[in-house]
C-alpha cells in the first residue's frame, strides 16, 4: 500500500459520498441518503484506523462496523414499521414503544452506545498501546531538549 | 404554582449559581499560567471531562427545545439526542491525534491546533476565528434568552434584569478562572443534569405507567381532539424525512468537531483515558436523552389524556410537565435547565475570549504579549456577555432562531480543518482555506436567507427540504478535498515530523 495514496482515495470517496448525500437528500431520497451517510462514517472510521499507510482492520470492524451495522438494521426496521402502520395504531408494541421507534431505541441508541463505549475500552491497547504513546512523548521531549541546547549554543 | 414551590425553585437555581461561582473562585488558584487559563492544562480525568463535555454539548435547547419538539412533531428530534455513539466515534477517530498535538506545542485553543497542523497559516486561522465567533454569538445569545424564559415562567420579572443577574455571576466566575474553572463548573452542572434526569425518568414511570400508555393515549379520541398525531410516535415523527437525515448526520459527524468536544480532548491528562472518557460522556448523554424523552412523552401523555390543555407554545412543555410533577421534581428540572444554559454559555464565553485575545490577533498578524492576553480575554468576555444580553433582550425571537443554527455553523467551521486536516496528510493549507471561505460565505448567506424567509421577505426552500447547514457543510468539505488535490503539487508544505507522528499514532 503506498503511503498516503490510499488515504487520498478514501478522502476522494468521502467527498463523493458527501455529494451523494446532498443530491439524494435534495431529490427527497432521504433514506438512501442515510445509507450513504453510514458509508461515509465507515470511510472516516477506516481513515481513523490508518497507521503507517496500513489500515488496522480489527479497529475498523470492532466496534466501528458493528455499530454501523446496527444503525443500518435500525433504519430498515424503523422504516418498515413506520410504513406498515402509517396512519393507524400498531398491532403490537415493544417495551410499550411503537415498533418503528423501538428499533431506534434498541439498535440506534442503547445497544450501539454500549458496544461503542465499552468496546472502545476493550480495544484501548490496540488503539493506543502505552509504549507507542510513551515513545511519542519521549521523541517530542528529546526534540524540545535539543532545541533548548541549540538555543544555548 | 404555589408560592412555596416558586421560592423552592428559586433557591435551588441560585444554589446552582452559587456553587458554580464558588467552584470558579476556588479554581482560580489553579490558573498558574496564561495557557492554563485558556485551556492548555492537561490535568483533568475522564469523569470530569465526560460530564463537562455532556453538559456543554447539552445546551438549553436540549432541555427546553427538544421536549417541545417531541410534543409538537414527535420522535424525529430524538435521532439527534440519541446519537451517543457519535461521542465515542469522535474520540476513536481523532481523539489521540488531537491530544498528541498538545504534546508538540502549546495548545490552548483551536487556533493553536490549526497552527500546528497547517504551519501557522493565518488565513485558515482567520476563517476559523470568524466562524467560531459567529457560532459563539449564536449560542450565547440563545442561552441568555433561555434563562430569561426560564425565570419569566416562574416570576413576572424583567427579562433584562434576570439575564443581567445570571450572566453577571457566570461572567464573574469564567473571568476569574478561565477554562480550568469552566471545565470544573461544567462538570458540576453536568452532574446536576444527570441527577435531574434520573429523577424525571422515575417520575415519568410513576405518572404514565410506561411507554405503552403514552402510545395508547395519543391514539385515543382525546389525543385526536388535542391535534396530536399518532404518526409522531414512529421513528421518523411527523416531520419531512429530510429532518431525519439532518438530525442523524449532524451529531454523527458534527459532535466530534464541536468546540465543546475538541477543546476537552486536549484538556485530558492522557489520551489513554479517552476510552473511559467515552464511557462517561456517552452514559451521561444517554441519561440526558432519557430525561428529554421522558419529559416530551409525559407532555404528550398529559395532553392526550386531557390532564393538561393543549400547549400553545410547545417550548413550555418542560415547564408544564415540571409543574404537573410537583415541587420535588420542579426543584431539579428548573436548575437542570439553568445548568444546561450556564455550562454552554461559560464554554462559549471562554472560547470567544480566547479568539479575541489570541487567535484573531495572531491571524491578523500581531501578537498580544502573553501577560496581557488574559486581561484582554477577560475584557472580551465581559463585552461579549453584555452584548449577548443586550441582543437577547432586544430580539428574543430572532435569537431563538439563530440559536438553533449554532451547532451546524460550528460543524462547518471546524470540519475541514480538524477532520479533513487530521485524517489526511495531503490536505493542503490552500485547499482547507478555500473550504473555510466557502463555509463562511455559505453560512452568512444562508443565515441571511433563512432570516428573510422567517420575516416573509423571501420564500426560498432548499431542494428536498434539506436544512441549509447540511448543504454548506457538504460543499465546504468537497471544496477542501478538491482544492487540496488541485493545489498539492503547487504547494510545498513540509509538515513538522512530530505533527506527522501525531497523525500516525
Amino acid at each position: 500500500m503506498n503511503r498516503g495514496g490510499n488515504e487520498t482515495l478514501l478522502m476522494i470517496a468521502s467527498a463523493l459520498l458527501w455529494l451523494a448525500i446532498v443530491v439524494l437528500g435534495g431529490m427527497s431520497h432521504w433514506l438512501a441518503a442515510l445509507y450513504a451517510l453510514l458509508t461515509l462514517v465507515g470511510v472516516y472510521t477506516v481513515l481513523g484506523a490508518v497507521r503507517g499507510g496500513r489500515v488496522d482492520v480489527g479497529l475498523v470492524v470492532f466496534p466501528g462496523l458493528l455499530w454501523l451495522g446496527m444503525w443500518a438494521i435500525a433504519f430498515v426496521v424503523a422504516d418498515l414499521y413506520a410504513v406498515l402502520y402509517q396512519g393507524r395504531s400498531p398491532d403490537h408494541t415493544f417495551f410499550g414503544f411503537h415498533p418503528s421507534f423501538a428499533a431506534i431505541i434498541v439498535l440506534y441508541w442503547l445497544a450501539p452506545t454500549a458496544v461503542m463505549a465499552f468496546g472502545f475500552e476493550a480495544i484501548k491497547d490496540r488503539w493506543l498501546p502505552e509504549e507507542r504513546w510513551a515513545a511519542f512523548v519521549r521523541s517530542v521531549s528529546e526534540r524540545g531538549a535539543g532545541e533548548k541546547e541549540q538555543a544555548r549554543d | 404554582m404555589t408560592e412555596t414551590a416558586r421560592v423552592s425553585i428559586l433557591v435551588a437555581c441560585f444554589l446552582v449559581l452559587a456553587i458554580s461561582f464558588l467552584i470558579g473562585w476556588w479554581a482560580r488558584k489553579k490558573v498558574t499560567s496564561p495557557e492554563a487559563f485558556f485551556g492548555g492544562a492537561k490535568i483533568f480525568g475522564p469523569i470530569t471531562i465526560g460530564l463537562a463535555t455532556m453538559a456543554a454539548v447539552g445546551s438549553a435547547f436540549a432541555v427546553v427545545g427538544v421536549p417541545g419538539l417531541i410534543y409538537s412533531t414527535g420522535n424525529t428530534i430524538l435521532l439527534f439526542m440519541f446519537a451517543a455513539p457519535a461521542f465515542v466515534f469522535g474520540y476513536l477517530v481523532i481523539g489521540k491525534k488531537v491530544r498528541a498535538m498538545a504534546e508538540i506545542g502549546t495548545v490552548a485553543s483551536l487556533g493553536d491546533l490549526s497552527d500546528l497542523r497547517f504551519n501557522r497559516h493565518r488565513g485558515i486561522k482567520l476563517m476559523l476565528s470568524l466562524m467560531l465567533f459567529l457560532g459563539c454569538a449564536m449560542y450565547l445569545a440563545a442561552q441568555v434568552e433561555a434563562c430569561a424564559v426560564l425565570f419569566q415562567n416562574l416570576f413576572d420579572w424583567n427579562r433584562l434584569l434576570i439575564s443581567t443577574i445570571i450572566f453577571a455571576i457566570l461572567i464573574g466566575y469564567t473571568v476569574l478562572s478561565g477554562e480550568i474553572g469552566g471545565i470544573l463548573t461544567q462538570a458540576f452542572q453536568g452532574m446536576v443534569m444527570v441527577i435531574a434526569g434520573l429523577i424525571v425518568i422515575v417520575a415519568f414511570f410513576a405518572v404514565t405507567g410506561g411507554f405503552g400508555p403514552v402510545l395508547d393515549a395519543i391514539s385515543g379520541s382525546r389525543g385526536a381532539a388535542a391535534h396530536l398525531n399518532p404518526n409522531a410516535m414512529t421513528a421518523w415523527g411527523v416531520l419531512p424525512g429530510a429532518y431525519s437525515l439532518a438530525w442523524v448526520l449532524l451529531p454523527t459527524l458534527g459532535l466530534m468537531c464541536q468546540p465543546q468536544v475538541l477543546t476537552r480532548m486536549f484538556a485530558l491528562r492522557t489520551p489513554r483515558d479517552m476510552p473511559k472518557l467515552s464511557i462517561y460522556a456517552a452514559l451521561s448523554n444517554v441519561i440526558a436523552g432519557m430525561m428529554v424523552l421522558a419529559i416530551g412523552y409525559c407532555a404528550v401523555y398529559l395532553v392526550a389524556r386531557g390532564t393538561l390543555a393543549p400547549l400553545a407554545a410547545p417550548d413550555k412543555a418542560v415547564f408544564k410537565v415540571a409543574d404537573y410533577l410537583g415541587v420535588f421534581t420542579q426543584v431539579f428540572i428548573y436548575p437542570a435547565v439553568l445548568a444546561a444554559a450556564l455550562s454552554t454559555s461559560s464554554l462559549f464565553l471562554s472560547l470567544a475570549g480566547n479568539i479575541m485575545s489570541r487567535d484573531l490577533p495572531s491571524a491578523l498578524g500581531f501578537e498580544i504579549a502573553p501577560a496581557k492576553q488574559m486581561r484582554t480575554s477577560q475584557i472580551a468576555m465581559v463585552a461579549l456577555g453584555v452584548l449577548a444580553i443586550a441582543f437577547a433582550s432586544v430580539s428574543g425571537k430572532m435569537v431563538a432562531i439563530l440559536g438553533t443554527y449554532g451547532f451546524g455553523t460550528l460543524t462547518a467551521a471546524t470540519f475541514p480543518i480538524f477532520i479533513v486536516g487530521l485524517l489526511w496528510k495531503r490536505a493542503t493549507s490552500r485547499g482547507v482555506m478555500l473550504g473555510m471561505v466557502t463555509a463562511l460565505v455559505g453560512t452568512i448567506g444562508c443565515v441571511t436567507l433563512e432570516l428573510m424567509n422567517k420575516l416573509g421577505a423571501t420564500r426560498f426552500s432548499w431542494p428536498g427540504g434539506i436544512p441549509w447547514y447540511i448543504n454548506v457543510l457538504a460543499v465546504s468539505v468537497i471544496v477542501s478535498v478538491i482544492a487540496s488535490l488541485v493545489t498539492r503539487r503547487a504547494t510545498d508544505e513540509p509538515m513538522d515530523p512530530h505533527v506527522e507522528m501525531a497523525m500516525e499514532l
